[in-house]
């Protein structure tokens, strides 16, 4: 046998490149069928042996009340428990160094090693002020290993641990000194989730900010949680059914045995703890209050006396006063009857001595009167004296002149005169003694005058000296009425601040006895409250969750679903393909052979002795490409991928594996599939007749071909045209393959350009057919109203919606699934932020009762609308909600539900979020959220705008596996038409020596061909499209992850480029197609028959 | 000078160390309008001579000049232009492409060159006037091998090159066809060269020329050449 074995060492040699198609193919084939799958596979098994090597917790239970001591012996005492160790986890705020702040997680370091953190960079801390933190704490708080960070305590979240209420609860957890040293950074074991730059999409509410101190920094008796690894469960692949059912045992086992006798001692004690509190309450409470009232009472009759004093002074004061004033009174009344005397006195004095000049006066104008008359009296005498004159003169005269008057006359006018004279002398006589007298009473006069004066003067004086002693004693007066008007004066304003004191007083120890009593009624109301809530006190209630709890656990297994899901189609229609062009190929490698074949079996080799080259032939190039390909598939391709999987886990090292069950069915399907091919191909020949063999196979007959029978059409075609047409029909098997070939590798590029196309279009489709808001923003607890403001009149803001916003996670029998809560007041208009359609399109309305659900969530925990789920909330309260419609969402999945619903099932609606719509002002949605994130208040802050952004940025896994899903493709795509054409040109070698004979050009030569292979191609394309888009209409179905739902979508843009890469493989292959036509020689050609 | 002139033409094949010389310095001549018969043991290089005539192939050293063309400067192009043009080939297995009907083979020649016989009359006149329309695996031996002369001349060939014609035919066909190489050189002036390992028919050609071992032992005129009709074997 050993000329055999050479014959088959030169057939290889001969047909090389045969040879290498038929490995190749199985290189592509192999790779395709393991490779995406033993990725998977070896990024579940380096997440597990990463876990085992943390230790990582198989098991943590929480409560309501947190994990006492005795809470954990309990659970440690349990059969099959390997470590069980109770935990310390504190939340709070960090500042990030730009103003804003980082919310981080400060969990304990178990001595045990349980959930050890992986450690990357410096060491693990000594003392209890060392802390090390994971690499994204350093990131989002600017520190590095070195740098010391200060714990600010939070305040305690819950709203209802006021003032004004006992609180119950027992202490939160504390952690012994504040200040912590980081040591080191290390991947928390339960997170490896790389959310630093990517996949922010699916844990945006993931802590990752996580510092590690010791349990011993941490001063608190009650646990956050227990953890716990069980014998024998870190030796299981914890992605397996095993451990999976492994651990659901164990925990029903707690729910059994441990669960529900530890959450009632548990509750006890609390309740007993709190009773004392409230017994202490009280007696602080009272202790307090007596105190108060006894200071109050001291405070109170202190005042009063000191009132008291003050007052007395006030009324001394006033008395002396009123004595001043009454002697001031009595000496003004003094000085007014002193005053009247003296006025009384001198007025009589004066009375008289205006009665005395009065007199005189009167004697005065008496005598003058007198004298006058006296002179009148005088003159009348001296007239009638003149008058008696002249009569005597006259009468004289007229005596001496007339003379001879009768003496009677003259003696009777003598007599008349003497008498008349008489009477003058008498009335003379008179007045001298009247002037005499009068004289007389002149000298009277004078003399009075003269007393009068006298009494005058003595009066004056007399006066002038009692009206100065009055006007001192008034002066005296008047002084005394000033001081006295002072001291007045003193003592109102004495009395004015003695009774504002005393007002002041009074009010004060009133509103303090108002206060007390105010007091003691709050006290009294408090521990009243108190011992009502003691009452429904919250009992303990145990969470028992495993690795499914974690981020990262969950998404390493949905991660790797996914891909598996993309990879289960694969290698169905590589392996079909693949067959299907190993078996032309063996076929013709058979074909080639007949003659040979024929002189074999005169020579007398029995069929299985010649069917042997054929079968060690497909054999050895089939089981090359297998080994090729298993290293390929589990070594090339998951290396690959594993650069992803760096970007997306925290895994530090990746293990390549090998799964039997995949590693070896499929090169024993690919080895089987072409050993068949080769005996049935062996098969056909070998049932001739040597001498049948012999002779050249009658070359295969020609015949009309449908067109032919279109004669308007046929006759139009160029001869050669027809020539082309003809072979195309001609060769049966070559139009199948090539069609199929072609058709499925166009669908596997297509399936790939739909996974990138849907993955492009979820943006759109999310943030701004479903999300229609441009920023969404939460406040801290309680800090809603601020929150508000910030938006409230903003003229950045459009339009803005307050609502809540609540994380929850929905609970099905063997996982939980994280989801957001939005609860919209009953009478908003969510249709401005968010598009709720269901599933069939058709717009939903959040009214009463109604909750929705979206549409992930439903297929990854398995329900629909209709069904009852039950929703946990953060704070553990748990209900069952009745989904009434799945609402149409592509990533992240949320619970959607009215205020009015939301209170029937939890309780109390607290607006804590907004979503808003920004007005044309803003430029840069991005910026502006980010700004708002800054703020106080505010929690979250994402624009729509950041989260298309960074969803972009998340998408590696996909574009990777995309990329290897159409290099993979087009390479099959390439193989196909390689060895298709190849094929072609072999079957057809002597026809095409025949044409060169007849002086084609070369050119001529290769249109012949190509121009089949091109327009088969075409044929393939067609035929491909449909196909492709099927394909592509599945991919929704096969990949399933956890946030995001891939509807799919496929765009002109990627049929054209399916179409266009095939036909390019086409154009590429026949270039090389074009060098072997152009080696035939015909000279060669010809001769072999002979 | 000869219408062909094969002068000193030497073919050989490097396979390893050793050589074989197919083709040793071989020189015979042929005039325009002879029908030359070449005749030769298996291996004397008869197939190699006519090859390197028909431009299919390459002499390692000598000289070929075609009507006055010397064929050997010739390069690839050239060449396939000569065959095109120049060359009519008949095979012993016809070598027709079988997807194709008898009339499109040959039309598949005339496709080719610019001056070309009317497929369809060349047909009539090799007497295929009937089965134009049928594919060669629908033909006997001996029509397929018509046509492939058929589809030898449609072309107009200076030249027409046989090798061993009738080396898979029967007597009789043998003989139509033999015939048919004679009428075309008689009637049609075409130069005719046929290769055949059976002496016998060397009295039908112009030129009788006789190969051994890569050389020519012999080139004989012959004055009358006797139809076919008259020759028997
Ligand atoms: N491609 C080749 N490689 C090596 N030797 C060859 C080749 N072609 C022909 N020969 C040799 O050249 C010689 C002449 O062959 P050929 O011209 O075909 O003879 P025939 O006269 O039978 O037609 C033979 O001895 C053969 O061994
Ligand atoms: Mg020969």
């Amino acid at each position: 046998m050993k000329a055999y074995g050479k014959d088959i060492l030169r057939s290889i040699a001969k047909g090389r490149r045969r040879f290498f198609a038929i490995m190749l193919i199985t290189v592509l084939g192999v790779t395709m069928f393991s490779g995406l799958r033993a990725a998977c596979g070896d990024l579940r098994l380096s997440a597990d042996r990463f876990y085992d090597a943390q230790d990582l917790h198989d098991i943590e239970v929480m409560s309501t009340l947190g994990m006492t001591d005795k809470d954990i012996s309990a659970l440690a005492s349990l059969d099959g428990v390997k470590d069980c160790q109770g935990v310390f986890e504190l939340d709070t705020d960090l500042s990030d160094g730009k103003g804003g702040k980082v919310s981080i997680a400060i969990k304990s370091l178990s001595r045990s090693g349980i959930d050890r953190p992986y450690l990357t960079r410096g060491r693990m801390p000594k003392k209890n002020s060392e802390a090390v933190v994971t690499s994204r704490f350093l990131s989002d708080t600017g520190l590095s290993v070195g740098d010391s960070f200060t714990v600010v305590e939070k305040k305690k979240e819950k709203s209802s641990s006021s003032k004004d209420e006992i609180d119950l609860s027992e202490e939160g957890v504390k952690l012994k000194n504040k200040e912590f040293l980081i040591t080191g950074c290390a991947v928390d074991i339960c997170s490896i989730n790389n959310s630093q730059d990517s996949m922010t999409y699916r844990d945006m509410n993931t802590e990752n900010d996580t510092a590690f101190v010791w349990a011993e920094a941490f001063d608190s008796s009650v646990y956050t949680s227990a953890l716990m690894t069980l014998d024998g469960a870190g030796e299981l692949f914890c992605y397996s059914d095993d451990y999976k059912s492994k651990i659901l045992r164990f925990e029903d086992l707690i729910a059994e045995n441990v669960m529900e006798k530890r959450e009632k001692e548990r509750t006890q004690e609390v309740v007993d703890q709190a009773s004392d509190k409230i017994e202490d309450a009280q007696k602080k409470a009272d202790r307090k209050l007596g105190k108060a009232k006894t200071k109050l009472e001291d405070a109170q009759s202190k005042m009063e006396s000191e009132l008291k004093s003050s007052k007395d002074d006030l009324d001394a004061a006033k008395r002396k006063l009123d004595s001043g004033s009454a002697s001031l009174t009595k000496g003004e009344a003094d000085l007014k009857k002193a005053q009247a005397k003296a006025d009384k006195k001198f007025a009589d004095a004066r009375k008289k001595l205006k009665k005395a000049k009065k007199t005189l006066d009167k004697n005065e104008a008496a005598l003058k009167e007198g004298r006058k008359k006296l002179k009148e009296g005088k003159k009348k005498v001296d007239a009638s004296q003149k008058e008696l004159d002249e009569k005597k003169k006259k009468a004289m005269e007229s005596l001496g002149g007339a003379g001879t008057l009768p003496d009677a006359q003259i003696t009777q006018m003598q007599k008349k005169f003497e008498q008349a004279q008489g009477q003058i002398d008498k009335a003379y006589a008179q007045i001298k003694e009247k002037e005499k007298k009068l004289d007389e009473a002149a000298k009277k006069l004078a003399k009075g005058r003269r007393q009068y004066e006298a009494n005058k003067k003595k009066v004056d004086a007399e006066e002038k000296k009692a009206r100065a002693k009055l006007k001192a004693a008034k002066k005296e007066i008047e002084k005394n009425r000033a001081k006295l008007k002072s001291a007045r004066a003193k003592y109102e304003s004495g009395k004015k601040e003695y009774e504002s004191g005393a007002e002041k007083g009074h009010s004060e120890i009133e509103s303090a006895w108002d206060k007390y009593y105010d007091k003691e009624k709050e006290a009294k109301k408090k521990i009243a409250d108190a011992r009502e809530k003691l009452k429904d006190i919250e009992t303990a209630d145990w969470y028992i969750q495993d690795r499914i709890s974690l981020g990262g656990y969950s998404n390493v297994r949905s991660d790797a679903d996914s891909i598996e899901g993309i990879a289960a189609a694969f290698p169905v229609v590589f392996f079909i393909v693949a067959v299907l062009m190993s078996l032309t190929t063996v076929t013709r490698l058979v074909e080639e052979d007949r003659s040979l074949i024929g002189t074999y079996k005169a020579l007398g080799f029995t069929d299985r002795e010649i069917r042997r080259k054929y079968e060690i032939y497909a054999l050895l190039s089939a089981g090359l490409g297998c080994l090729i390909g298993t290293a390929g598939a589990f070594i090339v391709l998951p290396s690959i991928i594993f650069r992803i999987f760096h970007i997306m886990y925290l895994i530090p090292d990746y293990y390549l594996s090998f799964a039997p069950l995949y590693g070896l069915l499929g090169p024993c399907l690919f080895m089987g599939g072409i050993f068949l091919a080769a005996v049935l191909a062996c098969r056909g020949e070998l049932r001739e007749t040597p001498a049948v063999l012999m002779r050249p196979r009658a070359p295969k007959a020609g015949m009309r071909v449908l067109l032919e029978y279109i004669t308007p059409v046929w006759r139009r075609l160029s001869f050669l045209n027809k020539v082309t047409a003809r072979n195309i029909f001609r060769y049966k098997k070559r139009l199948f393959m090539t069609i199929a070939g072609i058709a499925g590798c166009m669908a596997l590029l297509m399936f790939g350009f739909s996974i990138r196309d849907s993955v492009n279009d979820l943006t759109p489709r999310q943030y701004e057919e479903t999300y229609r808001y441009d920023v969404m923003a939460a406040a801290l607890p309680d800090d809603g109203k601020k929150l508000f403001s910030y938006f409230k009149g903003n003229r950045d803001i459009k339009d803005f919606m307050k609502l809540q916003i609540s994380s929850a996670s929905i609970k099905g029998s063997d996982n939980v699934l994280s989801i957001q809560l939005m609860v919209v007041p009953d009478e908003a208009d969510l249709e401005k932020y968010i598009g709720l359609k269901n599933l069939k399109g058709k717009k939903l309305s959040l009214a009463d009762g109604r909750v929705y659900v979206t549409r992930n969530a439903g297929s990854l925990m398995n329900f629909q609308g209709g069904d009852t789920i039950k929703v946990q909330l953060a704070d553990l309260k748990l209900a069952k909600l009745k989904v009434t419609d799945m609402a149409e969402n592509f990533l992240g999945n949320n619970i959607y539900m009215s205020r009015s619903t939301f209170e029937k099932y939890f309780e109390k609606y607290e607006e804590n979020a907004v979503l808003a719509n920004f007005s044309e002002n803003v430029k840069d949605h991005e910026a502006w959220g980010k700004a708002l994130a800054k703020k106080d208040a505010v929690q979250t802050s994402v624009t729509t705008a950041e989260l298309t952004n960074s969803f972009s940025k998340s998408t590696a896994l996909i574009n990777m596996v995309v990329y290897i899903v159409i290099i993979m493709s087009a390479c099959l795509a390439f193989v196909v038409l390689f060895t298709l054409s190849t094929t072609n040109i072999s079957e057809r070698e002597r026809e095409l020596a025949t044409i060169k004979v007849l002086g084609f050009y070369d050119r001529e030569v290769h249109l012949y061909i190509n121009k089949e292979t091109l327009i088969l191609t075409l044929l393939g394309i067609v035929c491909g499209l449909p196909l492709g888009a099927a394909f592509a209409r599945m991919l929704a179905v096969m990949l399933t992850l956890p946030d995001i739902y891939l509807a799919s979508s496929l765009h002109p843009v990627s049929y054209a480029l399916s179409a266009g890469l095939s036909f390019l493989f086409a154009l590429l292959v026949n270039v090389i197609m074009d060098r072997t036509l152009d080696q035939i020689d015909p000279v060669e050609a010809l001769k072999s028959v002979e | 000078m000869a219408y062909i002139e094969f002068e000193h033409i030497v073919k050989e094949y490097k396979t390893g160390e050793t050589s074989i010389r197919a083709l040793d310095d071989a020189d015979f001549q042929v005039e325009k309008g002879e029908l030359a018969v070449i005749l030769g043991a298996s291996g004397a290089g008869k197939t190699t001579a006519l090859n390197i005539l028909g431009g299919m192939d390459r002499a390692s050293s000598g000289r070929l000049v075609v009507d006055g063309e010397d064929i050997t400067s010739y390069n690839k192009k050239q060449l396939t232009t000569y065959r095109r043009s120049s060359i009519g080939f008949v095979f012993q297995f016809y070598n027709l492409v079988p997807n194709l009907t008898a009339l499109e083979n040959v039309e598949l020649a005339s496709q080719v060159c610019q001056d070309a016989f009317d497929p369809s009359a060349v047909l009539d006149k090799v007497g295929l006037s009937d089965r134009k329309n049928n594919f060669p695996a629908q033909l006997s031996g001996g029509e397929q091998q018509r046509v492939s002369i058929a589809r030898a001349l449609a072309k107009k060939p200076k030249l027409l090159l046989c090798d061993e014609p009738t080396g898979a035919l029967d007597y009789n066909t043998g003989r139509q066809i033999l015939q048919l190489l004679q009428d075309t050189c008689r009637i049609d002036g075409i130069t005719v060269i046929i290769i055949t390992h059976n002496s016998a028919i060397a009295p039908m050609a112009d030129r009788l020329i006789r190969f051994q071992s890569g050389k020519v032992r012999d080139m004989r005129l012959n004055p009358d050449p006797l139809p076919i009709s008259q020759i028997e074997w």
